[in-house]
């Protein structure tokens, strides 16, 4: 009951921020004479193409990659931007089919600084009998277990420009979109290292997740008890994530790219009798279509 | 956490798609890469290989080896130089110089956000014998702000 309080009052101050930021912002339309803007211009759009492949260790117990698609993605991004509203993929990403995009709004646009509003998939999900069909035998700790949803979040974003880094702050509230409650913190820093015509990013990431954001990802409830699954309410927990990740031209519209994360997960993540890997590789090496 | 993408039929067909989208335009563009940048004056033969250095993002420096191969039916001294007009010939420095031959190359360190036109200079006549161009071009031809990436 209390955490449901907590939720709605996050969500409520949430909106009345975005909503108080959002009039200002309309009255004034933001400046787009400086690099944190996604184009220089009122309005702008890109499309390219990606396919990769891809290892990628799942934490979920039993499921691994099997099948040639399995190490395969194939991505369409776009960016649409017009008068600070953005929808923007991420170009990195092997697949924006799951947490690659997200829309906002440029609140605040300053020379060293930003501040957005920001929607996106913060927490993937996971259909367990998906998992179970595309392995070849039954996973017991998945049987009967229920889908969980994308953690899909609407929040603020403030960047912080530097010469060749960037860093920012998520805070987002997972109960209006996702069935999901609770919130989710994110930190990402990003450091951009030239070697001649390579683009080389060092990254390092922290999530925080509120307790109804593990117990609805990783929790088991009552409903889920098995006697390989038992009753599990895992409280807050976190990600943490090193990540290397390299670009190179190819030609006047192709790009090679090659990256590689490594994910640690906070024990009561890592203790929930869903979870079979505690630690995550995952290497993408691929090419992009600039259109 | 995690993220499962099924729908093995999907994908093949979308794997598919993407190809021929990707693979079209693209022959075009590389068609477009092999324009000629050989300029013969009279006789003379003289490129640059690659013609067009490719850098990730608009207004970064590019970064190529580039051969410069040329070759004149005429046996005599000749100079290479980087075309700048805003300069008087006595201000350039060459980049190599040849005694008494008709055809040579080397390979030229190219570092550059712009193209550079090189000339062959008879080193007698002071005459350009012929020219060529590396251009620079970009991937992302607009320039995005800067955004956080994640890979996973």
């Amino acid at each position: 009951m209390l955490k449901n309080s907590l939720n709605i009052l996050m969500a409520l101050s949430l909106s009345l921020i975005l909503t108080i930021s959002s009039g200002k912002v309309f009255a004034a339309d933001p400046k787009h004479d400086n690099e944190t803007t996604v184009f220089d211009k009122t309005f702008s759009w890109r499309f390219m193409g990606g396919i990769s492949g891809v290892y990628d260790q799942s934490p979920i117990k039993g499921d691994k990659q099997s099948e040639f698609e399995d190490y395969l993605h194939v991505s369409l991004l776009f960016d649409l931007y017009y008068k600070g509203f953005f929808m923007q993929s991420n170009h990195r990403r092997s697949s924006a089919a799951t947490l690659g995009g997200e829309i906002g709004y440029e609140l605040i646009v300053k020379e060293s600084w930003e501040l957005d509003i920001i929607s996106k998939a913060y927490v993937p999900g996971y259909e367990p009998s998906d998992i179970i069909d595309n392995n070849d035998s039954d996973i017991p700790t998945l049987s009967g277990l229920e889908d969980r949803g994308y953690g899909r979040g609407i929040g603020v974003r403030y960047s912080h420009f530097y010469q060749n880094s960037v860093l920012s702050v998520d805070i987002a509230s997972l109960a209006p979109l996702s069935k999901a409650d609770g919130w989710v913190a994110d930190i990402f820093y990003s450091h951009l290292v030239p070697y001649r015509n390579w683009d080389i990013y060092l990254g390092a990431g922290f999530t925080y997740y509120s307790a109804d954001v593990t117990d609805y990802f990783v929790g088991v409830n009552n409903d889920e008890v098995s006697s390989v699954r038992p009753f599990y309410e895992p409280g807050s927990g976190y990600q943490a994530q090193l990540e290397i990740f390299a670009q190179h031209p190819i030609s006047q519209n192709w790009s090679f790219n090659a990256g590689i994360t490594q994910s640690y997960y906070s024990d009561t993540i890592n203790d929930s009798p869903i979870i079979g890997k505690q630690h995550l590789t995952k290497v993408m090496l691929g090419v992009l279509y600039v259109f | 956490m995690y993220s499962s993408f099924s729908n093995g039929f999907a994908k093949k067909g979308l794997v598919i798609i993407t190809l021929l989208i990707m693979l079209q335009p693209s022959m075009a563009s590389e068609l477009s890469v092999q324009k000629s940048t050989k300029l013969p004056l009279n006789d003379s033969r003289f490129s640059a290989q690659p013609s067009n250095c490719i850098a990730l993002r608009h207004g970064r420096t590019c970064y190529a080896n580039v051969t410069l191969s040329w070759n004149n039916p005429i046996k005599q001294d000749y100079c290479l130089y980087i075309k700048q007009p805003k300069l008087k010939f006595t201000q350039l420095s060459a980049i190599k110089c040849w005694k008494n031959s008709n055809g040579n190359q080397v390979i030229f360190n190219f570092e550059s956000d712009k193209k550079i036109e090189f000339q062959l200079l008879s080193s007698t006549d002071k005459r350009v014998v012929a020219e060529a161009v590396v251009d620079v071009s970009w991937v992302h031809k607009a320039t995005p702000r800067k955004r956080r990436w994640r890979i996973f």
